[in-house]
């Protein structure tokens, strides 16, 4: 198969990445499977686990204990995988128009902050792996990864829209060994990860919140910038890399970004999308605390197998010669970052 | 929002969605940022042609007609596809995330070009049709670590 080939040539990348990635250990290879692991544990260790969210520290670990169960299982299947850390954070976003002058001086809508995390996506180790395969290794590896088609698990989100995903691959197999009964992790995942969207679109549908748009598209004519609403100026900000300089495209939307959190600071904007924004918000987990509190059962019931995903002598076996000699390298810098 | 341009490919549009898979898969070693556009009778669909990464949309439900596939973000869907003479924007009705990254692997989609608008999150590997209340009116799109609530 053609797929060994391209694996040899990024192995050291990806593996440098890989040590990074031990669960906050950086003493050796990851660990090899857990026997539940290994064994496809079904059902929730702790079907009574409490409906409390976990603290931040505790999703940090169950989303590196799933991707060190990713990466074991591509492994087996012949795709190294790299363990990598979302960054905390990829930028404000302002659903409601921009209302902090500082900020918008600081990054205009963001857009540069847009390119660096675009950037970062791109320098991914395993988007950089994926990308050098052959078309064929593109197919298989991504079918090891996420299953063939996108079918077997289903959920409605509270947008409206129906998501459908595979049941098999290793993102799956991971997910089962954390969370046991997969269908209901997706179900709860698809419908929690979904209440933002949702909690915007009711903020904007919601009359004070156009009667707060009319006053600040008032501000914004006076100031000679006549968008009739937040959206409209950030598509006109998106509109200025078109023909202006990167440079100059920034001080633009920097300048105009200013006005509109003025204006937004100015008016009633930024008081009533705050106050609404928080009363859908809070009427959205009042409707969907049984998939909220079920998300926090099932992430906390999964705590101790993601211990165990993560302790850092929990090996048993690695099967990549790759990563037994590859250098340890405690940051992102290098060649690949 | 209806931004239509000419719709080039329109003579596309009734071919069945399960085209021949091989061939479009070789469009999928766009480097992020780059979209590719594909028309049915070339054969992205469901079946695994748009399988390699990136996250596509068809115009039709299904995954059938028209299609484009990102790597990277897209703050304008009216012009996607090599040379970004495709206009999927305002006419999506079905997609596929097949984003191969452990980070950024959830994609929002929006309703407004850059962003704006209303928004719904889809997970790395899921697909969907479009319900009735988003169809013909995806306007952008960009991955996220997670949509958060």
């Amino acid at each position: 198969m053609q797929r060994h080939r391209p694996v040899r040539a990024t192995a050291a990348a990806v593996a440098a990445f890989l040590f990074l990635g031990g669960c906050g250990s950086a003493t050796g290879a990851p660990p090899g499977p857990s026997p539940e692991a290994a064994a496809g544990r079904a059902g929730p260790a702790e079907p009574l686990a409490p409906a409390r969210e976990p603290s931040a520290a505790d999703t940090r670990l169950l989303e590196r204990a799933e991707q060190v169960l990713i990466s074991r299982c591509m492994d087996r299947r012949g795709f190294p995988y790299a363990v990598t850390e979302a960054p905390d954070a990829t930028g404000r976003s302002f659903p409601y128009g921009v209302d902090d002058v500082e900020w918008a001086r600081a990054h205009g809508y963001g857009g540069r902050d847009e390119r660096a995390a675009a950037r970062a996506r791109e320098a991914d180790p395993n988007q950089r792996y994926f990308r050098g395969l052959s078309a064929s290794g593109r197919a298989a590896a991504r079918a090891a990864l996420m299953g063939s088609a996108p079918v077997g698990l289903s959920a409605t989100a509270p947008t409206g829209m129906t998501i459908t995903a595979s049941a098999e691959g290793c993102i799956a197999d991971a997910q089962r060994t954390l969370y046991g009964d997969l269908a209901t992790w997706f179900r709860v995942k698809v419908v929690t990860m979904n209440l933002r969207p949702v909690r915007e679109a009711r903020v904007h549908e919601d009359r004070q919140y156009a009667d707060a748009v009319g006053q600040w598209a008032a501000c914004m004519r006076a100031a000679g910038r006549p968008y009739p609403d937040p959206d409209a100026s950030r598509q006109a900000a998106g509109r200025f890399g078109e023909n202006m300089a990167p440079a100059e495209a920034d001080a633009a939307e920097a300048e105009l970004a200013v006005v509109e959190a003025t204006c937004a600071t100015g008016t009633p904007l930024a008081r009533v999308s705050q106050a609404l924004d928080h009363t859908y918000g809070e009427r959205l987990r009042a409707r969907h605390q049984e998939e909220i509190a079920l998300r926090w059962r099932l992430q906390n019931g999964a705590l101790p197998t993601a211990r165990r995903v993560c302790a850092p002598h929990g090996s048993q076996e690695h099967s990549t010669d790759a990563h037994d000699t590859a250098p340890k390298p405690r940051s992102s810098g290098g060649s690949h970052a | 929002m209806r931004k239509f341009r000419t719709l080039l490919l329109a003579g596309a549009l009734a071919v069945p969605l399960l085209a021949v898979p091989a061939t479009v898969t070789a469009a999928g070693a766009a480097t992020a940022g780059t979209s590719t556009a594909a028309d049915a009778s070339t054969g992205a669909d469901a079946s695994g042609a748009a399988a390699d990464g990136n996250y596509w949309v068809w115009e039709d439900t299904s995954r059938g007609g028209h299609s484009c596939g990102w790597s990277g973000n897209d703050s304008d869907w009216r012009t996607c596809g090599a040379g970004g003479n495709f206009n999927m924007n305002d006419r999506a009705s079905s997609w596929w995330n097949n984003g191969y990254a452990g980070s950024f692997g959830d994609v929002r989609v929006y309703e407004n070009i850059n962003y704006g608008g209303a928004s719904t999150c889809a997970p790395n590997g899921g697909a969907g049709n479009v319900p009735w209340e988003w169809n013909d009116r995806i306007s952008s799109h960009k991955w996220v670590n997670n949509c958060g609530f």
